[in-house]
């Protein structure tokens, strides 16, 4: 690569180029998730279930809905700028709320390992009232040793301010606070055994596109019939849930999640996890492919618990978990009942829990290719695909599994949700036709990649590169692409080229000889022989025979 | 080495006077939201980050001035027989551009960070925020500065303009893609380090 300037300047050009082209990519792409996101939300992704178990065969006209759960379509708008989940994210380290009268403050001290909890009158400029320190010992008005320290603790905030859940990840325990009585009470749980790895507490949910829909308004939704067309789902949006039922508390449960999906009742009072409440559902993919109900493997995910209002008593009713495929595109919804036993699901479940439904695959593939936009919007991501660098493509198969989701619809080089990707989810194919179909979907961008690189390739030697550069050029054509040709017509040697004096092909003015002939510059033309002749020859002798004036002359 | 790095600023100084206006007018515009009320005063740290694309698309042209007119006067050829050498001359240049960046953030934030404290109260989340936000948002401005100078090397004077503009609104939406949080941080100074040695070796190599 030495010919067309030094390496340095060629790296450098070269990683700009491919920044400023992933991120022009990235938009691209970003529209066409947001295309079939679209497409896909005014179709099918409302689902209904059947909370009280009714068989709705009974009566086709009438279907006894419980709870209606839609997937938003601004999924791939929410995630941009949003930080990197991890597990526990979505708790916070400290509570900042206005009250009536001021503000109240709690939050945690890193140095002191309490949380202070402090009353503002007015603004936040003026203090008044009483402050607490809280430890895992215990909560005083006054930095105590015997409060002990917290090491990692996340708090939640129980449906009003001054009650709160404490998890200290380290200490591996449940706290829980309450000062809105005459004296502030606290007390501490049990520590947890090593099988249960929380995952969230109290508010379990991943990103804000699951939405619920009314009970009633689910009563009169319709499933869409085949060939119709229509907002389904749009149009129970502003419907509000009936009053006797509450989908924001659990009453005298908390519901935690563990890492593996399992929703978990934690007893409030006794801070002892005390039995199932449920787990995430497994939603299908766009290819069909169903994939795990765990928290890290969801883009989105949300669990209502359902209590209803009973002479002045919450009465926990059960739970509805639904979650959303990786790349966005899918619904699962579950219901599950006090005990924890599943009581409903959505309408794209197969008899067979882990086989693809004939009528998923119906409704889902066949609704989003049936309009225009959602068609042009994939076809339109697949060629988006394409112009992918070919290395990039590849290593977004192999890792496709070790992103999560909501960070891979943000990522710039490797592109989980490209189609490449999503195959290599489909847990349904065995390993040789993924590779296949992997290697088919590739095909694109490597033939893009090759002729991009026969090009540098020629155009390298033809601007007097050695061999060696124009492998080098060929090599990061295949595996850059386009980027490559940019970096290559930026950092290619802008002098003109001249005519060499030997074989008459252009050759550099800036290098020693030609990269043709190999002629230096001091090629003083043609030059005359050793021998001359001293004395001219006999015209018969002559080698080339009588002149032709005298041979026409004979004729 | 200072008398470069003032003559830099006193050929450019309409951009450094245009950077004290939009520091001024963030200063201002943070004050007046602290002022309001505390639910305002506890967004100043996302309030911090709105001046930076105004700064970062005036640093990315500074950068193209101070290329293009140095090819266009020869100030170069100048200077390099006045015994200065290129090197000097070019690390007089990348200093004249990363001051006003440097002052900016560190006296946006320095005024936030006091109105902080006066108008919400301390605490160390909000202050991480804050602090992340103004890396990102200075990380972004070297950057643009760095674009700037590795495309105004050229004789046209739209081109590198022009162009330099669209490569920073293509550059500044990583803040929208990724946020500001470390991952961004990294890809800036990565791009930073590639512009500026890439505008260096344009220049080195280049007859003056």
């Amino acid at each position: 690569m030495a010919c067309t300037g030094n390496g340095l300047k060629i790296f450098t050009a070269g990683f700009l180029v491919l920044l400023l082209w992933a991120i022009l990519l990235f938009w691209a792409d970003w529209f066409c998730l947001k295309g079939i996101a679209s497409a896909n939300f005014r179709r099918i992704e409302a689902v209904w279930v059947m909370l009280e178990g009714m068989d709705r065969k009974n009566d086709p006209n009438f279907f006894p809905c419980s709870l209606l759960v839609s997937l938003g379509s601004d999924l791939p708008a929410n995630v941009l700028g949003e930080p990197a989940w991890t597990p526990l994210a979505d708790a916070r380290r400290s509570v900042i709320e206005r009250i009536s009268t001021g503000w109240g403050v709690f939050q945690y001290d890193a140095e002191s390992g309490l949380f202070e909890c402090k009353y503002y009158e007015g603004t936040l400029r003026r203090q008044k009232g009483a402050s607490y320190y809280v430890g895992p010992g215990g909560i005083h008005s006054e930095k105590k040793e015997s409060l002990g320290r917290f090491r990692d603790p996340f708090v939640y905030e129980d449906e009003q301010w001054g009650k709160y859940f404490i998890y200290d990840r380290q200490l591996r325990q449940f706290f829980r606070l309450n000062l809105c009585g005459m004296e502030p009470q606290f007390s501490a749980g049990p520590v947890l055994g090593d099988s249960i790895e929380l995952s969230q507490f109290g508010s379990l949910q991943k990103g804000e596109e699951i939405v619920v829909i009314a009970k009633e308004a689910a009563r009169r939704w319709r499933p869409p019939k085949a060939g119709q067309t229509g907002d389904y789902a749009g149009q129970w949006w502003w419907e509000t849930v009936p009053s006797d039922f509450r989908l924001n508390t659990a009453g005298p449960w908390l519901l935690v999640l563990d890492a593996d999906g399992q929703i978990l009742r934690l007893n409030k009072e006794s801070l002892s996890i005390e039995g199932p409440a449920g787990r995430l559902p497994a939603p299908l993919g766009l290819f069909g492919s169903r994939t795990e109900g765990r928290p890290e493997k969801l883009s989105a995910y949300r669990v209502y618990p359902v209590c209803r209002e009973k002479n002045g008593q919450l009465v926990y009713w059960g739970c509805c978990a639904a979650s959303a495929a990786p790349e966005g595109v899918g619904l699962a919804i579950e219901c599950f009942d006090a005990q924890g036993q599943m009581t409903g699901y959505d309408m794209f479940r197969s008899p067979a829990a882990n086989s693809v439904s004939g009528y998923y695959q119906e409704v889902l593939l066949s609704k989003l290719f049936e309009r225009g936009d959602g068609a042009l919007s994939i076809t339109a991501r697949f060629f988006a695909d394409s112009l992918q660098p070919a290395v990039f493509h590849g290593l977004s198969f192999l890792c496709a599994e070790a992103i999560e989701p909501r960070a891979g619809m943000r990522a710039l080089f490797l592109r989980p949700h490209s189609f490449i990707g999503i195959l290599r989810r489909c847990r349904q194919m065995g390993l040789p036709a993924r590779l296949f179909s992997a290697f088919l979907m590739l095909l694109p961008s490597l033939l893009a990649g090759l002729g991009v690189g026969h090009h540098l390739r020629k155009k390298s030697l033809s601007l007097g590169g050695s061999s060696r550069a124009a492998r080098g050029w060929f090599a990061a054509g295949i595996l850059f692409g386009i980027p490559a040709w940019i970096t290559f017509n930026l950092v290619r040697p802008r002098g003109k080229m001249v005519t060499c004096l030997n074989c008459g092909s252009l050759r550099r003015p800036d290098q020693i000889t030609c990269h043709v002939c190999r002629a230096g510059w001091d090629f003083k033309g043609l030059e005359s022989p050793d021998w001359c002749l001293l004395e001219p020859l006999e015209e018969s002798e002559s080698p080339v025979g009588p002149a032709v004036s005298e041979r026409q002359t004979d004729l | 080495m200072w008398t470069l790095i003032r003559r830099e600023i006193e050929d450019m100084w309409v951009f450094y006077l245009v950077f004290l206006l939009l520091w001024g007018g963030a200063v201002l515009l943070l004050a007046s939201a602290a002022f309001r009320g505390t639910e305002e005063a506890l967004r100043l740290k996302e309030g911090v980050v709105y001046p930076y694309p105004f700064l970062c698309v005036g640093l990315a042209v500074l950068g193209v001035s101070q290329m293009y007119f140095d090819r266009m006067r020869r100030l170069s050829a100048f200077l390099l027989s006045r015994g200065a050498v290129r090197r000097q001359v070019f690390a007089a240049r990348v200093a004249a551009g990363l001051i006003p960046n440097l002052f900016f953030t560190a006296g946006l934030g320095t005024v936030s960070m006091i109105l902080f404290r006066d108008f919400a109260f301390f605490n160390e989340a909000f202050r991480d925020d804050l602090i992340s936000n103004l890396i990102s948002g200075f990380l972004a401005g070297t950057a643009c500065y760095g674009i700037g100078l590795a495309a105004g090397w050229t004789s046209s004077r739209v081109f590198p303009t022009l162009g330099t503009l669209g490569l920073v609104i293509i550059l500044l939406s990583l803040l929208v893609i990724k946020g500001f949080d470390i991952q961004v941080q990294i890809l800036f100074l990565t791009a930073t380090v590639s512009s500026v040695l890439l505008g260096w070796e344009i220049y080195r190599t280049s007859s003056l």
